[in-house]
């Protein structure tokens, strides 16, 4: 009875044992995890995707915008548009002497209708 | 009461023709003043004659500062006008020298038929210049239409939409086109009319032709105008279209 008391004892002894040196070994292996996970993390400002789409959407959004405006308006050809208003002004001046040529046309009509109403 | 009317008519048109007579543009004009003194029945002649030659002469001084009017047409104005003065400096020393009273009033009944100086000679030049003035007017056109045009050409390469702009600019030169169709001609129309040609009728149809011509011109042209400025309006448009966006 004694050497079975001993033998269940060693048993349980041995099993603890056991028992002990599978927890160092998954503490080994998660180590091992570790240092990977560790690895990883380095390279993570580099090639971590969140903060790269965070800095890609930036960028991305303001080029779309420059790409839009480059699109529908281009810069303003100031040369062009002074030359367009400067023809503009000019023909002011010819309107004047058109303006004038018109009343001397309908005054000429009306000093012709003054000798008609002479006696002849 | 039928036959008061005819009387009364009568009486009315026998009244009207001798008030007619008695007027000073009549006795003027005619020198059918109703006197026994040769001196007072040819006076009204010669104030006739001399009222036409000043006219002709205050319408050449304003010939003189007309720019519109062609040398052409100038000189032919200036020859109707001055065979007309000698043709009335020599009637009045006509009147002057006719021997009866008969031949002074034959003569002084010449002076308005004979010369038409005031339904040719005068209208002659006023509507040449008028036609003149029409070309001039035109040719102001152009130089508008194509400074217009290089401004739009300038506002094409600066991006503006001138779709507007070019519709009221051909516009403008639709009428400027019209007037010109109408003008063409009136001038040397006008020139051809002779005193005689005014007697028959012909020549009083062709200057009433010219002064319908001409209205219609003057009125093209102002259309031309109007949409030459809404043609200038719509393009300061597309350009401040341009500097707003």
């Amino acid at each position: 009875m004694k050497r079975i008391a001993l033998l269940l004892a060693s048993l349980t002894i041995a099993l603890i044992a056991a028992s002990c040196g599978e927890r160092d070994g998954a503490v080994t292996e998660s180590g091992d995890t570790s240092a990977d996970v560790d690895a990883d993390t380095d390279a993570a400002p580099d090639s971590s995707p969140e903060p790269v789409t965070e800095e890609a959407s930036t960028t991305t959004v303001a080029t779309s915008d420059q790409v839009a405006t480059m699109t529908t308006s281009p810069p303003l050809d100031t040369a062009s548009l002074d030359e367009a208003n400067e023809a503009l002004d000019a023909i002011d001046a010819l309107f004047a002497e058109l303006s004038n040529e018109l009343g001397g046309i309908a005054s000429d009509l009306a000093a012709d209708a003054n000798a008609q109403a002479s006696s002849d | 009461m039928t036959t008061r009317i005819p009387r009364l008519a009568g009486a009315l048109l026998v009244g009207g023709l001798t008030l007619g007579m008695a007027t000073p543009a009549f006795a003027e004009d005619t020198g059918a003043e109703s006197t026994s003194d040769d001196s007072a029945r040819h006076r009204p002649c010669e104030r006739a004659i001399e009222r036409r030659l000043n006219d002709l002469g205050n319408v050449q001084v304003r010939l003189d500062g007309i720019d519109a009017l062609t040398d052409g047409h100038e000189a032919t104005i200036d020859g109707i006008i001055d065979s007309t003065e000698a043709g009335l400096t020599q009637l009045a020393l006509d009147v002057e020298e006719a021997e009866t009273p008969a031949d002074k009033l034959a003569l002084c009944l010449t002076v308005a038929p004979g010369y038409r100086v005031y339904l040719v000679v005068i209208p002659q030049a006023h509507l040449t210049v008028a036609a003149d003035r029409v070309d001039k007017a035109l040719g102001v056109g152009d130089d508008i239409v194509a400074a217009f045009d290089a401004a739009v050409e300038a506002a094409i390469a600066a991006g503006a939409d001138v779709d507007d702009a070019v519709e009221h600019r051909d516009a403008a030169v639709a009428h400027f086109d019209a007037a010109a169709a109408t003008n063409a001609g009136i001038a040397d129309s006008v020139l051809a009319v002779t005193p005689a040609g005014y007697n028959d009728g012909s020549g009083a149809a062709t200057l009433d032709a010219a002064r319908a011509d001409l209205r219609s011109a003057h009125e093209q042209i102002g259309e031309g105008m109007e949409d030459g400025r809404d043609a200038i309006e719509a393009l300061r448009d597309a350009l401040e279209d341009l500097t707003d966006d």
